[in-house]
């Protein structure tokens, strides 16, 4: 993008041929702000959970892993192995966050987890940045970017964003505080109690802010 | 981190949320003073403490006032609540006018609008006022980190630790730097100068596990396994130390080629998915309703390793 000044307009279209189109859905979409949210001194890693039909990649769910920068092995394994036999082909790739807010630079443990999880499913798996500095409430930006592996390196990929839907609904969510219940894979190993598929706090999610499957 | 305090300071059930609007005045008193004590970061939490229940009769906390007056001034720049820490400043101000207390929150309060050059300034002169007062070199160390200056709080961190080697919080913050950096050896020599200093303390254990672990090959392996046992020797209830024994035996079971070595590595990983089991059982299916599912995943788990 840096350097699209550089390129006539005619050529615009050729630099970004992207394979995927990605659209999150309202549940996962809030729920990794809510991440964010909950830990505003932190980078967040999660899973992302969806389907993908020819080029168009649908998030459906998310599971938020860890709320430090450089997740180490054992953790990302144990979660990737529950979270693979419990959605298998439908895990799709990875989130995270950069723990300041403006360093947009790509995380390498999120390359790098991202990575594995193509392997585990033997399927390009997308990843997915939040850009900290759109986290904002009036925001009505998409705070996502998505990202897709072409050859060795990783190259933005088009994002397809309904905001306008359920932004409405996601504000009522953060005004309630709700991110307070989120838990991560990190909280659920300090107590097993936590549930890190965030299973009722989706259906209060979902009746909070009226957001339609 | 700070997760085990949390842990034990709220061991009742953790999984439902305090409306901290509608505690009581003594209540708050007391849940301000744990977490100030803790050091725990909980910053949204205090600032709602403080107005909407201590700060209404904030005369009656008696000389703990200025005290909490420092903590609120610290959650409210945390939280970006930039009248709240001024009103802070300004009454811990007019009651120790010259304190270096109050100049180092006057700084805190240049680095979250981005005053950088202003707030090194005052902790530059705090620095040379006290130079036995590490919080002042903590804080220039924040500075470089909120400007993503990674290579340069590395190099403080270092000229700190050669006046202050015996701070562990120090040597975790190194770590983290080295593992942004990508260089594992180094944030396990943090690890073991924490280890030195706190030679009880599982989490650093746990932590020198996970890190042995990501590094892999047999030796590193291996290594991960003996501080994970040590972790769990220390803790016996740390989960995290229950499944990297798991791991660090599973891993073993499948790569090496002494059979023997291969028939114990696989017996201690079963075992390690029994206590995992007995532990996921006592977990309320209310709280936590995916408990079940990962009782299967382990079973399965059980199945294949045992297999081996």
């Amino acid at each position: 993008m840096r350097f699209s000044f550089i390129f006539p307009p005619l050529f615009q279209n050729l630099r970004f041929q992207m394979k995927y189109q990605v659209e999150t859905q309202a549940l996962p979409y809030s729920t990794i702000i809510l991440h964010c949210l909950k830990y505003p001194s932190k980078g967040v890693f999660g899973l992302l959970i969806g389907n993908k039909k020819g080029d168009k990649v649908t998030i459906t769910g998310c599971v938020p892993l860890s709320h430090e920068s450089t997740p180490l092995a054992p953790p990302l394994e144990l979660a990737t192995s529950l979270v693979h036999g419990k959605f298998g082909a439908s895990l799709v790739g990875v989130y995270f966050s950069n723990s300041t807010p403006s360093d947009t630079s790509l995380n390498v443990y999120a390359t790098r987890l991202a990575d594995r999880i193509s392997n585990v499913t033997s399927s390009p798996a997308v990843l997915v940045q939040v850009m900290n500095e759109r986290l904002v409430s009036d925001c009505e930006q998409d705070r996502l970017v998505a990202y897709e592996k072409d050859g060795e390196s990783w190259k933005e990929a088009k994002t397809i964003f309904q905001g306008s839907n359920f932004l409405r609904g996601l504000q009522a969510v953060i005004r309630k505080k709700l991110y307070r219940e989120l838990a991560d894979f990190e909280n659920h190993l300090d107590n097993p109690e936590f549930d890190f598929y965030n299973t009722n706090l989706s259906n209060k999610l979902v009746q909070v802010a009226e957001f339609r499957s | 981190m700070f997760s085990k305090l949390i842990q034990e300071f709220f061991p009742r059930d953790m999984t439902t949320e305090t409306d901290w609007t509608q505690i009581s005045f003594e209540e708050g008193r007391q849940t301000l003073k744990k977490w100030r004590e803790c050091g725990v970061r909980r910053s949204e939490e205090v600032v709602e403490i403080w107005e909407h229940v201590i700060s209404r009769s904030s005369a009656s906390l008696g000389d703990e006032r200025w005290a909490v007056l420092e903590q609120v001034c610290i959650a409210a720049l945390d939280s970006a609540r930039v009248d709240l820490a001024q009103e802070c400043i300004d009454q811990l101000h007019a009651q120790f006018p010259k304190s270096n207390r109050v100049l180092k929150l006057k700084a805190m309060q240049f680095e979250s609008t981005e005053h950088y050059k202003n707030a090194l300034e005052i902790y530059d002169r705090l620095v040379e006022d006290d130079p036995n007062n590490n919080s002042y070199r903590k804080r220039r160390v924040a500075v470089l980190l909120a400007q993503g200056k990674r290579l340069d709080a590395i190099k403080a961190i270092n000229d700190y630790l050669k006046i202050f080697l015996n701070d562990p919080e120090a040597w975790l913050q190194l770590h983290e730097l080295f593992l942004q950096e990508n260089d594992i050896a180094k944030a396990v020599h943090c690890l073991e100068e924490c280890v030195l200093i706190q030679p009880l303390n599982s989490m650093y254990f746990r932590r020198l596990g996970d890190l042995r672990y990501t590094q892999g090959g047999a030796e590193n392996i291996d290594y991960a396994r003996r501080y994970y046992e040590r972790a769990l020797k220390i803790n016996p209830t740390d989960l995290r130390s229950q499944y990297g024994i798991l791991l660090s035996n599973n891993q073993i079971a499948s790569t090496t080629k002494n059979a023997a070595e291969k028939k114990k590595a696989g017996l201690a990983a079963v075992e390690a998915i029994d206590e995992l089991v007995n532990r996921y059982q006592k977990v309320s299916p209310q709280n936590n309703p995916e408990s079940d599912g990962i009782l299967n995943c382990l079973e399965a788990m059980k199945v294949t390793v045992g297999s081996k």
